[in-house]
């Protein structure tokens, strides 16, 4: 009788588990937190008791982008944003709702957006298309949202940002795919992420200075990879690279690389250049040391950083894995000032930086939505809109608080609604899988 | 497309060997459930991903050290898999004349919902656990053996003497083994089949924790590495045969090679269906799998 009762209690505890596990990524979306505190809504605010720990980072008020210190309107900023706060995408979309929190701190302390004070209104989308539509579609109708974050994943970037258009609403994103960014498609988004070909440009500029010629090319086994992959092939030569062996496209959930890294030791592979992120580098570099090949230097992309490469990465192969950053993602001996008001943010927010280059790319969205409204002048999405198709000829857009985009910014004009004119070059950065301070790795610009 | 070199290919061989032995491991607590009770526990694999997480808890979060956190895992894997089996099978066994199918659903809602408990605590991300046996790899020619994929090996092929042992030649395996041919008949000796039941969810539970903490070095821990290893495990025992412990080791090893192997002839993307093809393959022409036997039962 006991473990019949028992038994069926378990079972009822076992579908209501079930079922909440199906609705928690929805719930969650529901949930609103108050700069870092959990609450019951849906809106992430700014905690206005930790604005001594930001120092000024921003535009002046000679720059009409706000007038320091309390927001003047009762009326919030609504920033609304969808991420993949949930399943294997979980992390990526923490870390940037980790940035949107801070940045918005580092705002509100200079008064906020056009003196509104700015709330961050998330919804979970768990990596699913279809969830991230029903998260987009409910985070629409929840009121008045002033701006939107369309996801930072590619596919699902592309399959909402139609609803926000419907909206006229002012969007950006974070995915680095092609095509999000095209303005003849998506005409109302704005791309905060360097395109495969500038982060191409920036990984072989940064793996020239390792010394080698012999690449051997490594990257995931789906569209992107290959994208890149190509990408490596047709631009190598450009900086005096041979490419050797077949690619090595590798599978992400897969738990040993050594054989195909063998196939690239044989063809005299030097330097491995190739797109990662997360866990795969651990194995990429654990098939290294298995193999006992210590000549070889790994050069990866900006999305090396996005992943805790102190934890994935054996101490042991720290001085192989290397990559090509913003300077966001790494520090020279100490945080740059930027960074440290950035992290002083996180950390006033009660946010945690897993890694810092991560959240700074989404702070720099929200810089960008700052400054097109300060530009416009007034609430209206348009007009913010054709701000930020000016940002390439304004100087005023310099005077903005740019983590990862660099002095310059993004630099959107009317044509290009992605940073092509962004001169990566000279953005670049040569870091290492190393002992982090808040979330950067060690590195050094290049000469 | 360039042919890998010998030397790549008896690299791929040998990893596909180390990968096959995780498989196999998951894949021998499918068959000592099967062996006992004839019911596939499928939540078996989130027993698995409470090893992996284990392992990182013991040992990073809490600096406990190998030993006590593989006592204290396998302690907790061994209640988890009794318990699993009053929540998951219990209630529904010989409700109906389909129990088995039953068991089939609710062992994998139990996978489910552990994992999303575990992914909701622990987070998404993969974190690497430190290897418990240090040093580079040693060379078997020229080729290397990473040493925890040797030590996987050994403890694999311990594991499946010891099971094939205790089923062949104890009362219990006895007693186990007689429970999945005929429960009626052994309730009638006078044997409590409900506690048989109980034991071997309890055994295959430690077990799959065992071999979520073996593998964590390995393949990280992380919240969803059970359902990763669901496939492989399964197909594993079903090349091998059911109910077939040198099967299961057989078919996790033929999977651990073709998963290596197959990358550096075509795409990863076609590791699954390759190991797909070679499952219906297998089952084709040997309905038992490969070591399997037919029983032939008289009416």
């Amino acid at each position: 009788m006991f473990w019949r009762v028992t038994a069926r209690a378990f079972m009822i505890l076992l579908a209501l588990t079930l079922a909440l596990s199906a609705c928690s990524s929805s719930d969650g979306a529901d949930e609103t937190s108050e700069a870092g505190d959990t609450a019951s809504e849906g809106t992430t605010a700014v905690d206005e008791g930790a604005e001594d720990a930001v120092d000024e980072g921003g535009p002046t008020e000679d720059d009409g982008s706000g007038d320091g210190g309390e927001p003047a309107s009762d009326e919030p900023f609504v920033f609304g944003a969808v991420l993949p706060l949930s399943g294997p995408f979980g992390a990526v979309g923490e870390g940037s709702l980790t940035g949107l929190q801070a940045q918005a701190q580092v705002i509100n302390d200079q008064g906020g957006i056009l003196g509104r004070e700015v709330v961050i209104e998330s919804r979970d989308s768990a990596g699913d298309g279809q969830q991230a539509v029903s998260a987009m579609r409910d985070l629409l109708a929840s009121g008045e949202i002033h701006a939107v974050m369309s996801e930072n994943l590619g596919p699902l970037s592309a399959a909402v940002i139609p609803l926000i258009q419907e909206e006229g609403i002012i969007s950006a994103t974070t995915a680095g795919s092609s095509g999000v960014g095209d303005k003849d498609q998506f005409p109302t988004n704005f791309q905060f992420a360097l395109l495969p070909a500038q982060q191409t440009q920036m990984m072989l500029a940064a793996a020239q200075t390792v010394g080698g010629t012999s690449l051997g090319i490594v990257g995931f086994d789906d569209d992107t990879g290959r994208g890149y992959v190509e990408e490596i092939q047709a631009a190598a030569g450009d900086f005096g690279f041979e490419v050797v062996g077949d690619p090595q496209l590798l599978d992400a959930q897969a738990t040993d690389y050594t054989a195909q890294l063998q196939v690239l030791r044989d063809a005299g592979a030097e330097i491995l250049v190739g797109n990662m992120f997360g866990a795969p580098i651990g194995v990429l570099a654990q098939g290294l040391l298995d193999l006992g090949w210590s000549e070889v230097t790994v050069v990866g992309t900006p999305g090396f950083p996005a992943a805790p490469l102190d934890v994935l990465v054996p101490e042991e192969a720290w001085d192989q894995i290397m990559f090509a950053t913003p300077p966001a993602g790494a520090y020279d001996g100490e945080l740059s000032e930027d960074q440290q008001v950035f992290v002083d943010a996180v950390e006033a927010t009660g946010g945690e930086l897993a890694t810092l280059l991560a959240a700074a790319s989404t702070a720099d969205l929200l810089t960008g939505i700052w400054y097109a409204y300060e530009t416009a002048g007034e609430l209206d999405s348009a007009a913010a809109i054709t701000a930020m198709e000016g940002m390439s000829d304004d100087p005023a857009a310099q005077d903005y608080p740019w983590l990862f985009f660099g002095a310059e910014g993004p630099m959107f004009s009317a044509e290009y609604h992605y940073p092509e004119l962004v001169d990566v070059q000279s953005l670049t950065w040569l870091a290492q899988a190393g002992e982090p301070l808040s979330g950067a790795f060690p590195g050094a610009p290049l000469d | 497309m360039d042919l890998p070199s010998l030397q790549s290919l008896l690299t791929s061989f040998v990893a596909g060997l180390g990968m096959g032995s995780t498989y196999a491991l998951v894949a021998l607590g499918f068959t000592l459930v099967y062996s006992a009770t004839g019911y596939f526990h499928l939540g078996l694999a989130s027993f698995v991903t409470l090893g992996t997480i284990g392992a990182y808890l013991g040992v990073v979060q809490f600096e406990a050290g190998w030993t006590v956190t593989v006592l204290g895992v396998l302690v907790v894997g061994a209640a988890c898999g009794a318990l699993s089996e009053r929540i998951a099978v219990r209630p529904v066994r010989r409700r109906s004349t389909h129990d088995r199918t039953a068991v089939i659903v609710t062992t994998m809602a139990l996978l489910v919902a552990v994992d999303s408990i575990a992914a909701l605590t622990f987070g998404p991300d993969r974190l690497r656990v430190p290897p418990y046996l240090d040093g580079s790899p040693f060379m078997l020619g020229d080729i290397p053996v990473r040493r925890i994929f040797a030590i996987m090996i050994i403890v694999m092929l311990v594991v499946a003497v010891l099971l094939e042992v205790v089923m062949r030649r104890t009362d219990l395996g006895r007693i186990l083994r007689a429970s999945h041919d005929d429960p009626t008949g052994v309730e009638l000796l006078g044997i409590n089949f409900d506690r048989v039941i109980l034991v071997s969810f309890a055994m295959a539970g430690a077990f799959a924790t065992l071999a979520g903490l073996m593998m964590s070095p390995v393949t990280f821990a992380s919240a969803f590495v059970g359902v990763d290893l669901l496939l492989y495990g399964f197909a594993a025992m079903a090349i091998g045969g059911f109910g077939s412990f040198n099967g299961a080791i057989l078919g996790a090893s033929v999977i651990g090679v073709v998963v290596a192997t197959v990358p550096l002839f075509t795409t990863p993307s076609a590791i699954r269906p390759f190991v797909l093809l070679l499952l219906v393959g297998t089952l084709l022409v040997r309905p038992a799998g490969l070591l399997g036997r037919v029983s032939a039962r008289e009416i």
